[in-house]
């Protein structure tokens, strides 16, 4: 396991661009792990009298790395701390859709008939639905909150998921194994779990590492529509939603933020890129 | 065939159905608009009463029954707020974002098609980097943050563009831009890596063998087949640009069905929003049908399942 | 062949120098005649009384008149009421002005009024606004020209329900809703107005042109264009380039670089309040008087206006604007004096503090949230913890409903007369009221209940000193309402953010 492990890795870093995203990533979790007691400043210490404050090289006498924001807060200490906040929101939420959406896909690939269908219905239903509308729907009905935002993201997500595992366990569910399993009477819970979970696990890490970035961008979006998480939690996309009213006068307190949310996502783009490069058995004919 | 068409039609009416039934109860989960749509100095008893009047204190099923009665002939009420027929303002919108969705996913298949074919044909040159780093921009950033800098670069600094509006080309534009950016950087990427795919297949390393010129080749054979996946995704992405509309909406005050939506939402404006749902839902479904009759006729063998 | 190609040739160019030499002299001609408004929403409806937003009023009263508008000084004006008087305590009599008419040759006349009022008073017609004009129990034509509305209790603040404010006090045409049906004004609008509707796209724009025959004189605009646009940024991007000459709700950051150039600012104090009202209903701290003045003295309300507003905006000693009605210059606000609060703090029993609940909606108000964290920040440097929750205006209505806006919240409140701002917010039993004191409540009453101005400034006083003891809320200040204006318009904005373009001009 160990070795095979560090052989993927091997590959995996074949790719200098592959290797630049890993790092971008490593980075960001590192901070989201151990940046509230690295940073310069206290992120809710407020001082009115020392906001929007430009970043120091901006020629600002001030001791703010990045500058301040509307409330004389420290943009550099907030975006430390927001990036525990945003991947808390960003793999929480996919999480959370991964279980539903596998659930959904084990049942309607391996049974195909009645609660298959109805499930691939319920998959048709959700994708009818404009994501945005039904999270700001959701979101307007059960109140913004950190865990809301997460149910909600979650819950609107899971459909890709749903399809592919459908759709290989289509395939999986004839191979000989499976089959002998059922032959020798093992029960259902346990071919969905022993036999055909572990192999639709990589087109599921695939998905899920693409989909972690998506969410990172969709917390900005509802907080850009008044929808995110309440403000004492800073996260990058409330920073943004809020410093674009200062974006006339005080460019940083938006563009920081916004700039992390960009590196960031660049840099789990291009891990799941590579991750499907290597992980997706269609692709994987193809680079060999 | 027709069979076939027949039963993915059926299939299409039972999902909006469904959406139909999800939306009205999601809705009304919170409570309904009475103490939103009076004054905030109304009095308790008011609000009370305007709620009896509106109805919005019957038991839920009954005005389900009530609402779906009423849908099934085309009625789909009267909105709270405009005091105008629900599916009339959502109708009265629907150009300008179905313009406004067209728009961008043709600038979207503008760029991402010659994109993705010179990079397939050329892997590892220049054009296939660039290709790469659009697919890897365009979707790493949010939306709404380049609305705003679109607005800022052409409409404040070098007023080439109206910030805001709708009704002419011009207003179009930035919109669109804003809304293309993802579509683009999902289709070049995916249609890129089908190509490459399809161009490695023994079939056209064979059309190679007989002498058929490169380009013949990537038009005539490789691009038709990569297109199938493609199409589907295009297909999904409908719905993306419909939802994404509601925020570049919002930012260019473009005047289409997603702010509509927006303020329904805010306001409780349950006619509105149902109305709003309905139409997407049959758009979206609509397409996505149309995109696996397409599907069925290219490939055959799909058919059956 | 040469002949051609040269004629082609002068072709081109008399038509570049065309170009060149005709664009300036087009742009001279011009004349600015047209004046476009950027306002965050688009009208809902066209019929004044169908809904409750200042948005939709600010272009309905274009099109309706009222009976009593008001003056740049806010004092109450003649518009459709020439006069006005008091028979008996109970009633309130108006002459009206003769001679005008509604934009389709229908007669302005008492039994418009009636009928303005019969319809937004009817249950059943489930005015929105209903509760401002609710106090009038019913219009009766004297004669002609002369209506009396008749109330059961003395009604004081009643030129408050026949101004523009109320919105459903624009009158609307009698014989047009009877003969084209109830929701005719709905898209089809019909009034005394200054302008008349050209045409209505919806969320896009709504255009009005001058009505030459308004008996208040030609408008000196001929064309008004009232635009939605929700986002900040877009709409000072149209200001700056061109697109409208008054863009609403202009950030205070925003005023230095709109001040020159061909833009400028507008601004004035808000008739709405910014303040927290105190639950002292339910078991918390907040019951202890001492607690509520700590809370009082803990925030240093100026720095935030100085930071946050630039400031701008309008600090206030109690929740009463300072062009309100019986407000008096000599009230002061408690002083911010951190050491005091944590004295009235321990000596209340909490020497650490405590924690609770604080509700507010959704960034509703300029800068509510940054001001609502700001104060966070005040009350932990005495120990006071706050949980901050931010709810969408409905969650936020239906919390209200239940009378469960538990703690410290940010409710908002606008009104110039203390009447229409106490009576709702601290009279026992109120809907809005989280306190209840019996001797307030005395004084309340006796307030709204005396057409007396004397009589009522005296009560008001004494009720201002209760409130101010007893602090069952922490006043913070009127915000600023900044308009950013093309530099040639003369306009002057409003406290209660009515918009009246009936004077503007351009220079």
């Amino acid at each position: 396991m160990h070795r095979s492990l560090y052989r993927f890795l091997h590959r995996f870093l074949r790719s200098k661009l592959a290797a630049f995203g890993l790092l971008i990533v490593a980075t960001v979790i590192f901070a989201a792990l151990i940046g509230a007691w690295i940073v310069p400043f206290d992120p809710s210490a407020q001082d009115i009298m020392e906001r929007l404050k430009p970043p120091l090289w901006e020629g600002s006498e001030g001791i703010h790395l990045l500058g301040t924001e509307a409330l004389g807060r420290d943009i550099f200490s907030r975006l430390v701390v927001g990036a525990q906040v945003s991947l808390l929101v960003g793999v929480a939420s996919v999480v959370l859709s991964s279980v539903v959406g596998i659930g959904f896909g084990l049942i309607a690939g391996y049974e195909d008939r009645y609660i298959g269908r109805f499930l691939m219905a319920l998959t048709d239903i959700q994708l009818a639905v404009p994501f945005l509308v039904l999270a700001l729907a959701v979101v307007a009905v059960v109140g913004a909150s950190l865990w809301n935002l997460i149910l909600v993201l979650g819950l609107t997500n899971w459909v890709q998921y749903a399809r592919v595992v459908r759709a290989e366990c289509l395939v999986l569910r004839e191979r000989e194994y499976v089959q002998a399993a059922r032959v020798l009477g093992a029960s259902t819970p346990r071919i969905l779990f022993r036999h055909l979970l572990p192999n639709v696990m990589s087109s599921v890490i695939v998905i899920s590492s693409l989909l972690v970035a998506k969410m990172i961008l969709f917390e900005s979006a509802l907080s850009f529509l008044g929808l995110g998480v309440p403000p004492a939690t800073p996260t990058w996309g409330a920073m943004i939603a809020e410093g674009r009213n200062y974006i006339g006068n005080a460019w940083w307190v938006a563009a920081m933020p916004g700039l992390a949310i960009f590196i960031t996502v660049i840099g789990i783009n291009l891990v799941g890129d590579r991750l499907r490069d290597l992980l997706d058995p269609r692709l994987k004919q193809v680079e060999n | 065939m027709l069979g076939y068409v027949a039963t993915r039609s059926v299939y299409a009416l039972a999902v909006v159905f469904g959406v139909s039934i999800a939306v009205f109860f999601l809705i009304r989960i919170g409570g309904d608009p009475s103490a939103l749509f009076l004054a905030p100095e109304a009095s308790l008893e008011e609000i009370v009463r305007f709620r009896h009047q509106m109805g919005f204190d019957r038991p839920i099923l009954l005005q389900y029954v009530d609402f779906l009665s009423r849908a099934v002939r085309g009625d789909f009420g009267l909105s709270l707020r405009y005091d105008q027929p629900a599916m009339q303002l959502v109708l009265e919108r629907m150009p300008a974002t179905l313009a406004l969705s067209a728009a961008a996913l043709g600038i979207s298949l503008l760029i991402s098609v010659p994109l993705a074919i010179l990079a397939a044909s050329y892997r590892g040159s220049l054009i296939d980097r660039i290709g790469l780093l659009i697919s890897l921009v365009g979707q790493s950033f949010p939306t709404f943050w380049l609305a705003i800098m679109l607005i800022l670069i052409f409409s404040e600094r070098l007023h080439w563009l109206p910030p805001s509006g709708g009704g002419s080309w011009q207003n179009l534009i930035m919109p669109a831009l804003a809304l293309a950016a993802y579509s683009t950087a999902i289709i070049t990427r995916l249609l890129r890596s089908s190509m490459i795919e399809v161009l490695q297949s023994d079939y056209i390393r064979t059309a190679r063998g007989k002498g058929v010129s490169n380009a013949g080749i990537v038009l005539k054979h490789a691009l038709r087949n990569a297109a199938i996946p493609t199409l589907t995704v295009v297909g999904l992405q409908v719905g993306a640009l419909l939802g994404g509309a509601v925020i570049t909406e919002e930012i260019f005050a473009y005047p289409g069905i997603g702010r509509l939506a927006i303020q329904a939402i805010d306001n409780r404006d349950f006619t509105v929003v149902q109305a709003f749902v309905f139409l997407t839902a049959v758009l979206i479904v609509g397409i996505n049908l149309t995109v696996d009759l397409c599907y069925g006729l290219l490939d055959p063998r799909l058919r059956k399942r | 062949m040469k002949p051609r190609f040269r004629s082609g040739l002068f072709g081109i160019v008399l038509g570049v120098s065309a170009a060149v030499t005709l664009q300036p002299a087009k742009a001279q001609a011009q004349v600015k005649d047209t004046l476009v408004v950027a306002q965050q929403t688009d009208a809902y409806t066209l019929d004044p009384a169908k809904h409750t937003l200042i948005t939709t009023a600010n272009i309905l009263f274009h099109i309706y008149d009222v009976l009593v508008t008001q003056d740049a000084e806010g004092a109450p004006k003649p518009a459709l009421a020439v006069s006005w008087s008091n028979p008996d305590p109970l009633t309130w009599r108006f002459k009206l002005r003769e001679g005008v008419k509604f934009s389709n040759g229908e007669e302005f006349n008492a039994d418009a009024v009636k009928f303005t009022y019969d319809r937004a008073l009817d249950p059943s017609f489930k005015a929105p606004n209903f509760s401002r004009i609710a106090a009038i129990k019913s219009v009766e034509v004297v004669d002609k020209y002369t209506v009396d509305f008749k109330t059961a209790t003395p009604f004081p603040t009643m030129l408050f329900s026949v101004n523009e404010g109320a919105f459903a006090s624009m009158i609307v045409p009698p014989d047009y809703l009877r003969e084209k049906g109830p929701d005719a004004l709905v898209t089809a609008p019909v009034g005394t107005g200054p302008y008349r509707l050209v045409e209505w796209r919806k969320d896009n724009r709504i255009v009005l042109e001058a009505n030459p025959a308004y008996w208040g004189g030609a408008p000196k605009i001929a064309r008004l264009i009232f635009r939605p646009i929700r986002e900040t940024r877009t709409r000072i991007a149209e200001l700056t380039s061109g697109g409208v000459d008054i863009a609403v709700d202009i950030p205070p950051e925003d005023v230095p670089p709109l001040k020159s150039g061909n833009t400028k600012v507008a601004a004035i104090a808000s008739d709405t309040l910014y303040f927290y009202a105190f639950d002292t209903l339910k078991p918390s701290p907040l019951q202890n008087k001492l607690v509520r003045q700590a809370l009082n003295y803990a925030v240093d309300v100026d720095a935030i206006q100085q930071a946050l507003l630039s400031g701008m905006g309008q600090r206030i000693a109690l929740t009463l604007p300072t062009t309100a009605f019986g407000y008096d210059k000599s009230w002061q606000p408690y002083p911010y004096d951190p050491k005091k609060a944590r004295a009235l703090l321990a000596e209340a029993g909490y020497p650490n503090g405590f924690t609770i609940p604080l509700i507010s909606r959704q960034g509703r108000y300029l800068k509510d949230r940054e001001i609502m964290e700001a104060t966070i920040g005040f009350l932990a440097k005495v120990g006071v913890k706050v949980e901050a929750q931010y709810l969408s205006p409905g969650v936020w209505a239906e919390i209200s409903e239940k009378k469960a806006r538990d703690g410290i919240s940010f409710p908002g409140w606008g009104g110039r007369d203390p009447d229409i701002v106490w009576h709702p917010l601290l009279h026992t039993g109120q809907y809005q009221s989280y306190y209840s004191n019996p001797e307030l409540d005395k004084l309340l009453d006796a307030g709204r209940s005396t057409l007396d101005l004397n009589e009522r400034k005296a009560i008001y006083a004494k009720a201002a000193a209760i409130i101010k003891e007893e602090a069952p809320q922490l006043p913070l200040l009127q915000p600023p309402l900044i308009y950013g204006m093309n530099a040639r318009l003369h306009w002057q904005p409003r406290g209660d953010g009515v918009i009246d373009l009936r004077q503007a001009y351009f220079e």
